[in-house]
């Protein structure tokens, strides 16, 4: 489709640039608008008029405002996955080439069949949806689907965000929030006291009302003075200007976010720490409630004179203008420099209380509006006489409307400001001055008109909330229904939860409840201010967070080694690890497999990097530790490692790892990857909240020491291979030893104890020689069958040899008696979590204990996650007696096996149970044993 | 006889592709083999003695000293960073080992824990203040100025070293993720 000319643009005036044409397109139509107008204001240059469509009625709408506060032109920006759904079209910038596209229209704008529900408008009222979606119960499924169809405002794109959204950190002395006069007079004093500030606003330029008001500035015109503030402001390498920037949470301060929208639909999400803030956030025109009051061409009047003056756009031919306030007659001039006929004005106040009789405009003083006509463009209102009820009706196709001014106060609100409701302009003021932040210019009040209170609106379709299509009749049922406070009125009716937060609906709501109630609208209260001011795109919220960079990923010090290893690599906690080696092209069972029987048969080499490693120093680390460890350590000698288990204060096994005396006052803790960090904080919380008195130093060595295990039954030739400066045979470096030394040269501290159940070493070494480890023990393997074996494989041994370990079998709700441990529990000593440990709960009978479970018929691998029961799944409830933890075909053992959690399984070893899983309709007949499958005398390990 | 291997640099071939096509005012460097030691000790009364027994070298919290090669960095109020370019962990110790174990004070050799990444050039502080939830701009980050922040969840310790370079020590495990940030923002200006 061709351009089609900008009929409604103005033949001179406002701030865009003419010679910058831009070609757009709405909803597949193709037109032009010029550089520095915004998509609201090039559409109605083009005497576009409908932009979107209600949210639950599917009523026509056009634009009501020309701000952030807009509920009305809502639309799709962009297109496949760079498109932006429920974008303000008075906040978008035109660009050249721009697409967007209206919302809630089925098959288009012009002809939605949506509409249709227009006209069953009487029975959708307020919560009809909790009434009528109850019966009968069958018809639920049916219901659903409908209400999801019609649920949610706006398509957001299903692909990945092409777009480059980022964080910036940002500190600064002096945060001024909005750019309009206030915020510009603000901004220069701090400027010329030399403060480094901040300056945002919303809009595309700086300025504020000073766009389209008349009043001079310091004998200026308003934008020959805007113009000079701008441009001191930009030569000030000490401030920061960002347009296009909107403030939306100030509830944590000093820290402020911003959202910056750049071009290309990049955003950036400022993270600003400001000294101070100042919110001049300027104030927002009420719309008022009459029958009909939400057909397009029906706009805020502060809206119609920013686009003639701003935009020199042309909203009409024939106006009208409704106030209950005297800011509204200075549009008279606006609409008469753009050669706007005026076909009246009407003051719902007494005539006595004009500012002045407008020369040749028809004043209709003490009259509302009954009711408007036209459906698609305003055509007609008529009008009711406030003394007798005479009617009168007037023809025209722009209505201007004025129902007071709402100092715009959320951030200030969110930031913990308390508010006070001010009845001279019937909206909220701050209370008082010790405020988190300073308020100036409209937002503070200052220069607010004055407005008579809102006469209750009467008639059908009086909207309140445009967005969310919430009348007058909604809230006088819901108040009916026995919704008498405002928080439950909001939830009710849906009045301000539309994206626009209520900003044009929320102080006329209030008020309205407080004349139908009968209370002063202080009395009513308000809602509560949460973040966000305006909706943010959820990109900024991301930044960089995504993909690849979702999360921090941790990297251990023989990543490298591992990948050409030939390791598949998983997440686990914030670390990649290697979770098996395949071997020509190997699925990941036969790679387990393989590397399970090698390590028990051969020998194997895992990479232990990722376990918490925990410096522990002090004259009082003993004591320390015999406080955290419910096992005994006091009898610990310098040069051998114990397992250790540490309780939480409820009794409760928090995790397990090993303690090494490495010298008479220095220990060395290793924990589960798993807790590594919550260990961490652990300890350090006992230090310093609880025995601050004991002289010990913490301090997280975990990225300073590479570590290897080597298990098998050839762990010690290799070890000797790599040539120790120390002898490791079995009397000189028996089980439990640590010692520290050279190997081939390398630094290191040598462990023996192992978690596969094999004679096994941990080797550490300082983490920058971990690839000379790897090599050295790559070569001195090789002639010994060396391979190493992943995540996976230690997990099978693991099981195969009964070892616990976080998140499957300590859960957060087994105690050591519980795991079969509870003999390595000390009797003698106090320690953290003894007290409740004790109390009989964690003592008596029926707890669920760690079991093994074999099928019985030696080849079922028992489900995993199984419920355990007595009798097999016959689809009829049944009394759990457990569950299982772990479950796989072990390839050492050459039969399935599992660990379980049974009630009172220490006392049904030769039972027989069910495993049954329900999801996977399997049922397996499975005896109770020992969960210690693999050498459970221990002959390996202490070989 | 112990090797002498020089720990290896892990983000070497990183920095290579980006200096390679770097923006103009940022050079990036990670500093090799530097020796760092954690010392601590607890109570006010021993930050006054080990002090003098630092020849007064011992830096204020959030600030550091530097002298003949070596440097202090104080990032907590016990708690103290030395580090060399020259000198081993033991040699950097041995200097005052008697003066450390009369005042109770303990180490750690953390010199393999840390990647240390050199960040130099006009826009070498405003790259990383931006990224940083502590304040590092010039007028309140000053040259020796010192401090533990976090970058995207990143624990990291920043050093002020002049008003055109800064130093980053990055735990070592996280340093690749880190860098990946790091480019992502020079990336986007």
């Amino acid at each position: 489709m061709s351009a089609s000319p900008q009929s409604h643009r103005l033949p001179s005036g406002g701030l865009i640039d003419r010679t910058q044409s831009l070609s757009f397109t709405f909803d597949g139509e193709t037109y032009e608008g010029y550089e520095g107008d915004t998509l609201a204001s090039a559409l109605l240059a083009n005497g576009v008029d409908l932009v979107g469509r209600s949210f639950k009625y599917h009523r026509p709408r056009g634009l009501l405002s020309a701000g952030s506060e807009e509920p009305n032109g809502l639309v799709r920006l962009g297109e496949g996955n760079r498109a932006r759904p429920n974008l303000r079209a008075t906040e978008i910038p035109l660009f050249d080439g721009l697409v967007a596209r209206s919302q809630n229209a089925w098959p288009k704008l012009s002809f939605d069949l949506g509409a249709l529900a227009g006209l069953a408008a009487r029975y959708l009222k307020a919560g009809f949806y909790y009434k009528t979606f109850l019966w009968p119960a069958g018809a639920w499924p049916f219901y659903e689907k409908l209400i999801r169809r019609a649920a949610g405002l706006g398509q957001p794109p299903c692909g990945p965000d092409p777009a480059q959204h980022e964080h910036h950190h940002q500190t600064c002395e002096l945060l001024v929030i909005g750019a309009g006069r206030a915020g510009l007079v603000a901004a220069l004093e701090a400027a010329e006291q030399g403060r480094r500030l901040i300056l945002c606003d919303e809009r595309a330029e700086l300025g504020g009302s000073l766009a389209w008001t008349r009043d001079p500035v310091d004998g200026l015109e308003p934008i020959a003075w805007w113009d000079q503030a701008v441009e001191k402001l930009e030569q000030n390498p000490k401030v920061t200007l960002l347009a296009n920037t909107t403030a939306f949470s100030c509830q944590n301060l000093p820290l402020v976010l911003l959202e910056e929208r750049r071009p290309g639909g990049n955003h950036r999400l400022w993270i600003v720490r400001a000294d101070a803030v100042v919110l001049a956030g300027g104030a927002i025109e009420r719309p008022l409630v009459f029958p009909g009051n939400d057909r397009p061409g029906i706009m805020l009047a502060s809206a119609v004179r920013f686009y003639i003056r701003h935009y020199g756009v042309k909203p009409g031919q024939r106006a009208v203008i409704v106030t209950n306030n005297d800011s509204a007659y200075e549009a008279l001039e606006d609409l008469k420099s753009a050669d706007i006929q005026v076909a009246g004005l009407i003051d719902m106040r007494p005539a006595e209380a004009a500012p002045f009789r407008p020369d040749g405009v028809p004043v209709f003083a003490n009259y509302e509006i009954a009711g408007t006509r036209g459906r698609k463009r305003l055509k007609g209102l008529t009008l009711r006489y406030g003394v007798d009820g005479s009617r009168v009706d007037l023809d025209c196709d722009l209505l201007l409307m004025s129902g007071g001014w709402t100092p715009n106060l959320q951030l200030y609100a969110q930031a913990g400001g308390r508010l006070m409701m001010e009845p001279q302009i019937g909206a909220h003021l701050p209370h008082d001055a010790t405020t988190p932040l300073a308020v100036v210019g409209a937002a503070a009040g200052k220069g607010v008109s004055p407005t008579a209170a809102m006469p209750l609106a009467k008639g059908p379709m009086a909207f309140m909330d445009f967005q969310n299509d919430v009348t007058t009749d909604d809230l006088d049922l819901a108040m009916a229904e026995g919704y008498g406070d405002i928080e439950h009125l909001k939830r009710y009716t849906t009045t301000g939860m539309g994206t626009d937060q209520g900003k044009t609906s929320n102080i006329n709501a209030l008020s309205f409840v407080a004349a139908r109630q009968g209370r002063s609208a202080e009395a009513v209260g308000h809602t509560t201010f949460r973040p966000p001011f305006t909706p943010v795109s959820l990109g900024a919220v991301a930044g960089p967070a995504r993909g690849r960079d979702l999360a921090p990923t941790r990297r251990t010090p023989f990543h490298k080694a591992n990948e050409k290893a030939g390791a598949v690599f998983v997440t686990a906690g914030d670390w990649l690890y290697p979770r098996h080696y395949p071997h020509n092209g190997e699925d990941m069972a036969a790679a387990i497999a393989r590397e399970v029987r090698n390590t028990r048969r051969q020998v194997g080499v895992v990479d232990m990097s990722s376990l918490g490693k925990i410096d522990v120093q002090g004259p009082d680390a003993p004591t320390f530790l015999e406080r955290v460890y419910c096992n005994n350590l006091a009898n610990l000698a310098i040069g051998r490692v114990r397992y250790g288990l540490m309780l939480r204060a409820d009794g409760i096994l928090f995790d397990d790892g090993t303690v090494a005396r490495l010298g008479e006052t220095h220990f060395l803790l290793t924990t589960t990857t798993a807790r590594a960090g919550e260990v961490w904080q652990h300890l350090e919380r006992l230090h310093q909240c609880h025995w601050p008195d004991l002289d010990i130093r913490l301090t997280s060595v975990t990225d300073a020491w590479a570590a290897l295990a080597i298990a098998g039954p050839r762990a010690r030739d290799l070890l000797t291979a790599l040539g120790p400066d120390f002898p490791v045979d079995k009397e000189s470096f028996p089980m439990a030893s640590v010692r520290e030394g050279l190997l081939d040269g390398l630094p290191i501290r040598l462990y023996r104890v192992s978690f596969s159940g094999e004679l096994g070493y941990e080797i550490h070494t300082p983490a920058g020689y971990a690839e000379d480890l790897w090599e050295a023990v790559d070569v001195a393997g090789a002639p010994l069958g060396l391979m190493p074996y992943g995540l996976e494989a230690l997990d099978v041994m693991r099981l195969e040899k009964g070892h616990i370990s976080v998140g499957t079998e300590i859960d957060g709700r087994t105690t050591p008696a519980d795991l079969g441990l509870g003999k390595l529990v000390s009797r003698k000593k106090d320690f953290l979590g003894r007290s409740l440990f004790q109390r009989p709960y964690l003592q008596g009978k029926g707890r669920l204990q760690l079991v093994g479970l074999q099928p019985v018929d030696g080849q079922t691998v028992l489900p995993i996650g199984a419920m355990i029961t007595a009798h097999t799944w016959q689809g009829t409830t049944q009394v759990s007696l457990g569950y299982l933890t772990a479950s796989l075909y072990s390839p050492s053992l050459e039969h399935p096996i599992a660990l379980a959690l049974l009630k009172d399984g220490h006392d049904r070893l030769g039972d027989e149970v069910w495993a049954v899983s329900p999801l996977a309709n399997q049922s397996v007949r499975a005896a109770v044993v020992s969960p210690h499958f693999f050498d459970p005398g221990g002959e390996r390990l202490n070989g | 006889m112990a090797k002498t291997l020089p720990p290896r640099t892990l983000l070497q071939d990183e920095i290579d592709v980006f200096s390679r096509q770097a923006p103009e005012g940022l050079v990036i460097a990670e500093v090799r083999g530097r020796t760092i030691i954690k010392l601590d000790w607890q109570g006010q009364d021993k930050t006054e003695k080990l002090d003098k027994a630092m020849g007064g070298l011992l830096p204020t919290v959030g600030q550091s000293t530097a002298d003949s090669g070596k440097g202090a960095l104080r990032y907590a109020p016990f708690s103290v960073l030395l580090v060399s370019a020259e000198l081993t962990a033991r040699d950097l110790v041995a200097e005052r080992q008697k003066s450390l174990s009369d005042l109770g004070v303990t180490w750690v050799d953390l010199s393999h824990g840390y990647v240390v990444l050199r960040l130099s050039g006009e826009r070498a502080r405003e790259v990383l203040d931006s990224m940083a939830s502590t304040d590092l701009s010039a007028g309140r980050f000053n040259p020796g100025a010192v401090a533990r922040t976090s970058i995207r969840k990143h624990q990291v310790l920043v050093h002020s070293l002049n008003s055109s370079c800064l130093e980053v020590y990055l735990e070592r495990s996280y340093a690749l993720s880190f860098w990946h940030l790091l480019e992502h923002k020079i990336a986007l200006g």
